[in-house]
């Protein structure tokens, strides 16, 4: 009896999350599969067209385009991220002086909205009157020239986006990395191992799981990439730099192709699953098969 | 432990290089607030500067949509924060402390479902939400924040409370207690901090959002990231200190806030140490 | 779906009632909502000079603007106008939009006319009224016409000893002139215009009366006057002219440009004068002086000033919204002579020739002459058809490449023509 009604409980309490998640994210995106098969319209009844969708969107050459930049923009974020958060994990790890205030500076531009972001970077990089402009020449370097190569505005858009989030890559890791037992460490210095050694054989072992974590999750967050871009530089110069979340935008509510859109939505879905297939996997073992 | 001189001055390098990167971007903006409009676009920037608060005063005049949006973006914020923590604190204590094949499975699934892009959902989302008459309220922004929260949050609190030993349980269900009393009684007091810190992931990103406000939201519900970003395509020109005054504000509380439980944020996660 | 969305609403209800006030049903609106242009709200509303101010005060009802950018006030107003219900009473519409098919999504407004007339309908422009006419069945209520002039800064001209442009060729050869690096180290730009958009390019291609798609659906962008308009946006680029990140500049920025000095002439919206003079915006307040713009020399003999392009938003009701007889109410206040002269005060392209024949519209707006001069020659920059926005995107992404010299300007041209074509209404 008391079994029943406690079965019952963590049904309750397992339930809003779930139901959150199949009705808001869940149905609608069933939906949009439904929606993918056909062609449709504001206004229009859906007509029946099998894959011709994705057929469509699979003989665009910018859809490719779009695919390749969203490619190299997310490999590009998450590993430097990942790099980056380690090495200042590490370092924080090993004792700094202003700790307190180094980690509220570190962290300050998670609290930054991408909108502001935007506009900061875009006035840093004002030609002629730009902070970050003016230092470069000042330098001597060649400019970025965001607005013209695509190479460069896909470099700040990359730029952008590891700002913004290389707070939450850090976070995880450098509170992963505090858990990691002293011991641990002082047992090894008397093997005598030295700082990269421990690193390697330690620290990062134990952060393995974090650094999962880390990663599936920068993955996800990285490839709907889509205000940086919408806000910095619209897709342009002429097309170049579409990833696929702008690409879907322009269809859905530019050209409203819900057919089309849907189905790059489902790529989209397909592709998210696919990139983080190996770390859902690894997830699915450490977190639910394992009796902890 | 005490670093060696040279060691030391190479981590102080790298301190001041992490600090530029993170916090001088910030600093242009706050500033650039309290600048007269016209030396905002000057090279080289000037340092000294009269302060001044034309550009605040100029936003209040110019935009006042801009405070209503704000208030907005608080109710918002507030009740999705608040709902985030509910369901997730609910469900991260089952997965912590049961074990069966049906959890592991929905528990899996919770997270391939969060693998889609917010961007898919917003095409079927539309009508439906205007059917349900809840375009433009907060209600469903909260809903759809704390909805794309609820996965990450689960997953925090569930590790968090497996650190809560469960010989504590185990008393407290000797001494008689439900489901419901070890709950309020054990396992919120304890995984407070933990609480915390999942709260603020849900917390920024609502505060910040930008692509669902734009498309749920007409006036009543909107946003203050979506006036601001009205305040870049202002046809009269871009007034860089307004929109940096407006930009200022809706940056300052969420950055005070980020301070402020930074310490909570890094020890609850610590504890909770995501290792599963 | 529909057991689900129930189960959706159940939820949503409970969350609604502790989270939002209860909404109290009454029969006049709090607020009328206007979804717009930035634009149009700051012509109809200037501070002393609100068109609305006596309408709102007369029927106790406020009124909530919805500004968005020309591309997404369209999109969303689509988006709205599909629904069973929408909250938005009044839309400002361009012209490019006002196909037949979206007549069935509006208010029609011969019944609303009949029953409480705008004043003096004949007034306004008579093409203006005929583009939103379908089957006899008036749809919108023009407000705004936005015809291209040329602003020059004359304070630039002066200083480089330049005489104002009278042709085109003098046109190109003083933007060569005023492109040099101040004092201070800063740049100056000869020429900008908007990198983001078709209107401006077509506008450029109208001093050789040149197009991107004629008013009878031909792709014209392999033609003498478009070729003439992109190879010379292409030489400027490459000479520095034009800014460096010319193509990410928008309508908006190149206002600032314009404010601030850093550009010396621009094609854009006649109306602009106001915010390029505004002494507390602008850097070059009372220095920027806005005439039509001139036509190429060959075509002098033809038009006086070239035929810019002029564009035109009217004010149309969702045939789904809840408030039409208010909604057309404030129409037809914001549409009245006096209401249509304030607004021109404003910096608005007002839509009754009247307007132009007024003392204040001649004394206060120097450019109102050749506005007008514009307005008589000028058209509109694409004519209206339903896949116009994925022809826009086609010609903007074009030009991009061919000034950036991604690609030579024949071959861009060549492209936009093969894919725009498919595109047209047969």
């Amino acid at each position: 009896m008391k079994a029943m009604s406690t079965r019952l409980a963590h049904a309750i309490m397992v339930a809003p999350v779930q139901l959150m998640l199949v009705l808001v994210i869940g149905l609608p995106s069933l939906w949009v599969l439904w929606l993918s098969l056909h062609t449709t319209s504001f206004g229009q009844a859906p007509v029946f067209v099998g894959l011709a969708n994705y057929a469509t969107v699979l003989a665009d050459p910018y859809f490719w385009h779009a695919l390749v930049n969203t490619f190299v923009v997310v490999n590009v974020v998450v590993y430097v991220e990942l790099i980056a958060a380690l090495a200042m994990a590490t370092l924080f790890a090993s004792g700094v002086p202003f700790r307190r205030t180094m980690i509220s500076i570190i962290l300050a531009p998670y609290a930054v909205s991408e909108v502001v972001a935007v506009v900061i970077w875009k006035y840093m990089l004002e030609p002629d009157v730009g902070l970050v402009s003016g230092l470069i020449a000042l330098v001597g370097l060649p400019e970025l020239a965001w607005t013209t190569d695509r190479w460069s505005a896909l470099t700040l858009v990359s730029l952008l986006s590891i700002w913004l989030h290389l707070p939450f890559s850090f976070l995880i890791l450098y509170s992963a990395l505090l858990g990691v037992p002293k011991e641990l460490y002082e047992s090894a210095a008397i093997d005598g191992a030295n700082a990269w050694h421990r690193f390697v054989k330690i620290t990062v072992p134990i952060l393995m799981p974090a650094i999962l974590v880390a990663l599936m999750f920068r993955y996800v967050f990285a490839f709907r990439l889509f205000a940086e871009v919408w806000l910095l530089t619209g897709g342009g110069p002429a097309r170049q730099t579409e990833v696929l979340a702008t690409y879907l935008y322009r269809h859905a509510f530019r050209y409203q192709e819900f057919g089309v859109a849907s189905a790059i939505g489902w790529l989209m879905v397909v592709g998210t699953l696919l990139i983080s297939a190996v770390y859902l996997r690894e997830m699915y073992k450490r977190m639910l098969s394992a009796d902890a | 432990m005490r670093d060696a001189p040279g060691r030391r001055a190479g981590k102080l390098a790298a301190l001041a290089l992490i600090a530029i990167w993170s916090g001088l971007p910030i600093l242009i903006v706050v500033l650039s607030s309290f600048k007269p409009p016209r030396e905002i676009l000057a090279f080289p920037p000037r340092i000294l500067f009269a302060p001044t608060l034309d550009n605040y005063r100029a936003l209040v005049v110019r935009w006042p949509e801009f405070f209503e949006a704000l208030q907005s973006s608080l109710i918002v914020t507030t009740g999705a924060t608040i709902l985030t923590v509910i369901v997730t604190t609910l469900a991260g204590y089952v997965y912590a402390r049961v074990r069966s094949r049906k959890l592991a499975a929905s528990a899996f699934l919770m997270i391939v479902i969060r693998m889609v892009p917010p961007i898919v959902v917003t095409l079927p989302l539309f009508p439906v939400v205007n059917w349900l008459r809840l375009n433009d309220t907060h209600t469903v922004l909260i809903l759809l924040y704390a909805t794309f929260f609820v996965s990450l949050n689960t997953w925090i609190m569930k590790a968090f409370i497996d650190q809560i030993p469960v010989e504590l349980e185990e008393a407290a269900i000797i001494d008689g207690a439900g489901v419901w009393q070890i709950l309020r009684h054990v396992i919120v007091p304890l995984a407070a901090q933990g609480m915390i810190a999942a709260s603020t992931f849900v917390l920024i990103f609502s505060w910040n959002e930008f692509l669902f406000a734009f498309i749920f939201t007409t006036t009543e519900a909107k946003t203050a990231p979506l006036i601001l970003s009205e305040m870049v395509g202002a046809v009269d020109g871009v007034e860089w200190g307004v929109l940096f005054a407006a930009a200022t504000l809706q940056l300052l509380p969420i950055l005070i806030f980020v301070i402020a439980v930074q310490k909570y944020v890094i020890a609850g996660m610590t504890a909770g140490s995501l290792k599963g | 779906m529909t057991g689900t969305a129930t189960k959706l609403g159940l939820m949503a209800s409970a969350l609604a009632m502790t989270l939002a006030a209860p909404a109290i049903a009454q029969d006049k609106p709090e607020n009328l909502t206007i979804i717009s242009h930035r634009v149009h709200q700051t012509v109809a509303t200037a501070e002393g000079n609100d068109i609305t101010a006596d309408w709102q005060e007369e029927n106790g009802v406020g009124i909530e603007w919805v500004t968005l950018d020309t591309g997404a006030l369209h999109e969303r107003l689509f988006r709205e106008l599909q629904l069973p219900e929408t909250t938005i009473d009044i839309a400002f519409f361009l012209n490019t939009h006002a196909v037949e098919s979206v007549t069935t999504l509006l208010e029609p407004l011969n019944a609303h006319q009949e029953a409480n007339p705008v004043e003096e309908i004949e007034d306004i422009f008579p093409g203006l009224r005929d583009a939103m006419t379908f089957n006899g069945e008036l749809y919108g209520i023009p407000f705004r016409h936005a015809s291209s002039c040329f602003h020059y800064n004359a304070r630039l001209l002066e200083e480089k000893g330049i005489e104002p442009p009278e042709t085109m060729e003098e046109l190109i050869e003083a933007a060569r002139a005023l492109t040099f690096e101040r004092d201070d180290g800063t740049k100056v730009h000869g020429f900008l215009i908007n990198g983001l958009g078709y209107a401006n390019t077509v506008d450029l291609a109208r001093a050789w009366n040149g197009d991107f798609i004629t008013l009878d659906y031909e792709v014209a962008t392999t033609e003498e006057g478009m070729m003439n308009a992109v190879q010379l946006l292409r030489d400027f680029y490459e000479e520095g002219v034009m800014p460096r990140n010319w193509a990410a500049i928008q309508d908006e920025e190149v206002n600032t440009w314009m404010q601030t000095g850093r550009a010396a002439m621009t094609t854009t919206s006649c109306g602009r004068n106001r915010i390029y003079n505004d002494p507390e915006k602008s850097e070059e307040a009372g220095n920027i002086k806005t005439v039509a713009l001139p036509v190429a020399a060959a075509f002098k003999d033809q038009f006086d000033v070239a035929p810019a392009k002029v564009e035109f938003w009217t004010m149309v009701i969702p045939a789904n919204s809840q408030n039409k007889d208010l909604a057309w109410d404030l129409v037809r206040t914001m549409a009245s002579k006096e209401s249509t002269l304030m607004a021109a005060l404003n910096g608005n392209g007002p839509v009754r020739a009247s307007t132009y024949d007024t003392p204040e519209m001649q004394e206060q707006l120097a450019y109102a002459a050749d506005e007008k001069a514009v307005l008589l020659v000028g058209r509109v920059p694409l004519p209206p058809f339903d896949n116009a926005a994925k022809a826009s995107d086609i010609f903007v992404e074009e030009l991009q490449a061919a000034v950036l010299g991604m690609k030579p300007v024949a071959d861009a041209m060549e492209s936009v023509k093969t894919r725009v074509e498919p595109l047209l209404p047969q």
